[in-house]
C-alpha cells in the first residue's frame, strides 16, 4: 500500500489591482501606510495638476524651464515635489504655456447652494455684458438673441432635470419675499 | 490602462515594511501611481522618465521615495518591471541601500524567471 502524496500547496493566483489604493487595500497594509499615502495625495495635488496639464498640451519639461528660466532638472524636481515649493511664477508658467486657464482657490470650500449662487451671478454679468454689446450691431444683435433664447432653454432644461430628482411631494412652503426700496411710494 | 500584478517575492519586503517602515513605503506608492498615470499617457513605456525613477539592467525600474514627503526618509526603492504586452508592472520588492544589492539579484531573478517573451 503506498502512502498518498501530500498535495504541493495551491499556487495563489496572482493579484491585480488598477490603483494603488485598491493594492493597499487588497494587500492588507496598515493604516499608517494608507493615511500617509492619503496625506502624500493631498500634499501633491496642485503638482500633479499641472504635470497633467502640461502632458495634454503635449509640452514637454524643457518648455516650462524656458519660460520660467530655470534647468529642466529644476522643473522634474518641481513635478515630483509637494505643492508647497510652487510660486506663483511657476504656476503661471504652466498656464501660458499650456495656453489653459488655472484657477485656484485657498481656503473653505463653497457649498452647493453658494456655488449656484455665485454661478448664477456670473452668468447675470456676462448676459449683461452681452446685452451691452448687441447695441453695437444689428447683426450681432440677432446673435446674441439667438444665443439668449438657446441658454434659457438650455438653463430651464438644466433646472427642470434636477428638480425631477426631488423626492415627490415634498411639502414645500413657498414663500414670496417682496423687497421695497426705502423711500419708494408703495402703490396698493 | 496599466495595472499592478503582485509578486511572490514583494509578500516579506511589503510585511516589513509595512511594520517598520510605513511613510518609506507610502511614498514609493506615491511615486507609483504617478509613473502609472505616466505610462497610461505614453505609447512605449520605454519613453517613461521622472526624477525619482531609475533604469535597472534588464529593462527593470527602481522608484525612489524622493518627492512627496515632508520629512526626510531612509532611502527605498521600489523594484517594478513594466510588461508592454499586457500593460502590467510587476511590483517585485521594495528595500533600501542596505540591501540594494540583493534586493536588485531578486528582481532579475524574477525577470528572468518570465516566459521570454515578456522580456525585454
Amino acid at each position: 500500500m503506498t502512502t498518498p502524496r501530500r498535495r504541493p500547496p495551491a499556487k495563489s493566483a496572482p493579484r491585480t489591482y488598477a490603483s494603488v489604493e485598491a493594492l493597499m487595500k487588497g494587500e492588507g497594509l496598515g493604516d499608517k501606510v494608507q493615511q500617509a499615502y492619503a496625506q502624500h495625495v493631498l500634499d501633491t495635488s496642485v503638482t500633479d495638476g499641472l504635470t497633467r496639464l502640461r502632458r495634454r498640451s503635449k509640452l514637454t519639461q524643457a518648455d516650462i524651464a524656458k519660460r520660467l528660466g530655470v534647468t529642466q532638472a529644476a522643473v522634474s524636481k518641481i513635478e515630483s515635489g509637494r505643492d508647497e515649493t510652487l510660486t506663483l511664477a511657476i504656476i503661471s508658467a504652466y498656464a501660458r504655456g499650456s495656453r489653459q486657464r488655472i484657477n485656484l482657490s485657498f481656503g473653505k470650500p463653497l457649498t452647493h447652494v453658494e456655488a449656484v449662487k455665485q454661478h448664477a451671478f456670473g452668468l447675470r454679468h456676462h448676459l449683461e455684458a452681452l446685452a451691452s454689446l448687441a447695441h453695437k450691431d444689428e447683426a450681432i444683435a440677432k446673435d446674441i438673441a439667438g444665443f439668449f433664447h438657446e441658454a434659457s432653454l438650455n438653463i430651464d432644461q438644466i433646472v427642470a432635470h434636477c428638480r425631477e430628482r426631488l423626492p415627490k411631494n415634498p411639502k414645500v412652503e413657498v414663500r414670496m419675499q417682496t423687497h421695497v426700496e426705502p423711500g419708494l411710494p408703495v402703490s396698493s | 490602462m496599466w495595472q499592478y500584478l503582485i509578486t511572490p517575492q514583494f509578500e516579506r519586503s511589503k510585511k516589513r515594511y509595512d511594520k517598520k517602515r510605513p511613510a518609506e513605503l507610502a511614498a514609493v506608492f506615491r511615486n507609483l501611481d504617478r509613473l502609472r498615470e505616466q505610462l497610461n499617457g505614453l505609447p512605449r513605456c520605454r519613453a517613461a522618465q521622472a526624477g525619482f525613477l531609475h533604469h535597472e539592467p534588464a529593462g527593470l525600474w527602481a522608484i525612489d521615495q524622493k518627492g512627496p514627503s515632508r520629512t526626510k526618509l531612509q532611502e527605498t526603492r521600489l523594484y517594478v518591471f513594466p510588461v508592454e504586452e499586457n500593460q502590467t508592472l510587476h511590483i517585485i520588492t521594495v528595500g533600501n541601500k542596505n540591501s540594494q544589492a540583493a534586493d536588485l539579484r531578486c528582481a532579475l531573478e524574477y525577470v528572468r524567471s518570465l516566459e521570454p517573451p515578456l522580456q525585454p
